[in-house]
């Protein structure tokens, strides 16, 4: 079964890629845009080696947060192939390239992708550990998708384990109509919006309306005790706005959009140990 | 309606990533969307995947692409801000790179190119020339470069700042008195010249519809170089709508908008 995936997924039998070109000793293996999952509902990146000793999932953050971190998220599936990795950036459904808006999408919607991009990638790269990077929104569901030792490792970067604090702050100044010196009239309504969002009812944050459903299933789970189970196993990556600008918002100036070495850096390293 | 994901290479060899969303029948048009800015394909705040989705709903193909530099695509681009990178999209990074998209779209239903904010400069320069595209369909088109005289005069102070002053206003009285006909570069470096080259070229040549955000302000510069009456091109302003249409329902009535003026425009003539 491991030689027929193998064969599969060779660059010869992928449409557009002819050959693969060598560089010194180092194979630069072809990047897969493809669909796949149930309905081909699901959007991945993927590269690397079919023999690959290590495979690596990199789940796409939902909502707004997706668009924002697509390029180094995409240059790091490119580089995590480079060094010998297998790798595959999936999109859950509502988010990024795959079906459904994101107002459609629930917490079991992203629980259920992150679990067949797994499989995606055990289908891509048979021989290797699956490890597994979760970012943002994207954390909890990855927490509740997959527990150790299914996974080697977990990658957490900016994770929003307390989803009432993150969307408190991701309001801050996301609500029209605000004065900037009235603090107390943002902090009413926030308080009011998340309250409309408890009620069932979606509100819109960064122009994607965020779905009720997901918002209940995130504050009923319990993240403290999903990490507690990966003990050593899970790394929590805190960006900042230095090494990850793409999530730093109203940032005009900051040089952003292609690079971001430091987190690229810092994500490779630990996919190394 | 189903999705695929193909690649397109650049005349350069750089990857060109597109998506398809593919109608259930026949098509009725072929619509290629250029990313809006420095963006991926989704476009900001994913608008540019649900507007997709709503025309391809309407009986449209549509294909949304990864030009260099952003989202999925080869060649990267040296590191900038984001206005940086605006300007550097107004002055035609990825025109090339969308006509090698158009290119490879097959199909026998008409070509239409739209484009948002500097996607739209890209849609619209990618147009002309080529005789495949019927129409075409812009969002805050902008024709003064993002940042303007404020990135002209960057770093300037003293006699240069004055003189450079002088210079700047003796070429906006150009461009007014000659209603945009004089585009004098030298004297106007914030004008983005090649793009109303494009716009006169292609009004009144094609169906031509240029959307704006009635909150927004970028539609004033047409009228201040008299290139809001272009004949053949059909100006819209949706009210209550800013520069982008972030907001699900905006989407939906930009969807609506340029649907309608698709079944109109490319109507076959008796």
């Amino acid at each position: 079964m491991a030689d027929a995936a193998r064969k599969q997924h060779t660059p010869r039998n992928r449409g557009c890629h002819a050959s693969l070109p060598v560089v010194a000793w180092l194979r630069v293996t072809p990047l897969d845009h493809a669909f796949f999952g149930p309905n081909g509902a699901l959007y991945g990146i993927a590269s690397g080696p079919p023999d690959a000793r290590r495979a690596v999932l990199v789940v796409s953050p939902p909502g707004a947060d997706a668009v924002r971190a697509r390029r180094v998220l995409f240059r790091l599936v490119r580089a995590l192939a480079a060094t010998g990795h297998g790798a595959l950036l999936v999109d859950p459904r509502g988010s990024g390239e795959s079906a459904l808006a994101f107002e459609e999408s629930s917490f079991e919607s992203h629980v259920n992708d992150v679990r067949d991009g797994l499989h995606e990638l055990a289908r891509r790269f048979p021989e290797a550990h699956q490890r597994l990077v979760a970012v943002r929104y994207g954390a909890i569901p990855a927490l509740a998708a997959v527990e150790p030792p299914a996974a080697d490792a977990l990658l957490l970067i900016d994770p929003c384990l307390d989803v009432r604090a993150s969307l408190r702050q991701d309001l801050r100044g996301a609500i029209p109509g605000r004065r900037r010196d009235a603090r107390e009239d943002d902090d009413e309504a926030r308080t009011a919006t998340v309250a409309r969002l408890d009620a069932g009812q979606a509100i819109v944050l960064d122009g994607e309306r965020f779905p009720p459903a997901l918002w209940r299933g995130l504050n009923a789970s319990r993240p403290a005790v999903l990490l507690a189970a990966w003990g050593a196993r899970a790394t929590v990556l805190r960006s900042g706005p230095d090494t990850f600008a793409a999530f730093h918002r109203r940032l005009p100036q900051a040089r952003v959009a292609s690079e971001e070495p430091a987190f690229q850096s810092a994500a490779l390293a630990w996919a190394r140990t | 309606m189903t999705r695929r994901a193909f690649v397109v290479r650049a005349a350069d060899g750089a990857e060109l990533v597109c998506t398809e969303h593919e109608p259930a029948g026949p098509a009725r048009s072929a619509i290629v969307i250029a990313p809006a800015g420095p963006l991926p394909r989704a476009g900001p705040f994913r608008s540019m995947t649900r507007l997709a989705d709503l025309l391809c709903a309407a009986g449209h193909r549509v294909v949304r692409a990864d030009l260099r530099g952003f989202g999925e695509a080869g060649a990267d681009v040296p590191e900038a801000t984001i206005p940086e990178h605006d300007r550097r999209i107004e002055r035609g990074l990825h025109v090339d790179d969308l006509r090698a998209v158009t290119a490879a779209v097959r199909d026998d239903a008409p070509l239409v190119l739209f484009g948002s904010c500097a996607g739209a400069v890209t849609a619209l320069r990618a147009a002309e020339g080529d005789a495949r595209v019927r129409a075409v369909v812009t969002y805050a088109l902008p024709v003064v470069l993002t940042g303007g005289r404020g990135a002209t005069l960057d770093g300037r102070g003293g006699a240069g700042r004055a003189l450079m002053l002088a210079r700047l206003g003796l070429g906006a009285a150009v461009v007014r008195g000659s209603r945009a006909r004089l585009l004098p570069g030298g004297l106007a470096p914030w004008l983005n010249v090649p793009v109303i080259r494009a716009l006169r070229a292609l009004s009144g040549d094609l169906p031509l519809l240029l959307l704006f955000g009635g909150e927004d302000d970028v539609q004033a510069q047409l009228a201040r170089y008299r290139l809001d009456r272009l004949r053949g091109a059909d100006i819209e302003e949706l009210a209550g709508i800013g520069h982008r249409f972030a907001d699900p329902e905006d989407v939906e009535r930009v969807a609506v908008v340029i649907g309608a003026w698709l079944a109109r425009a490319l109507r076959p003539q008796p």
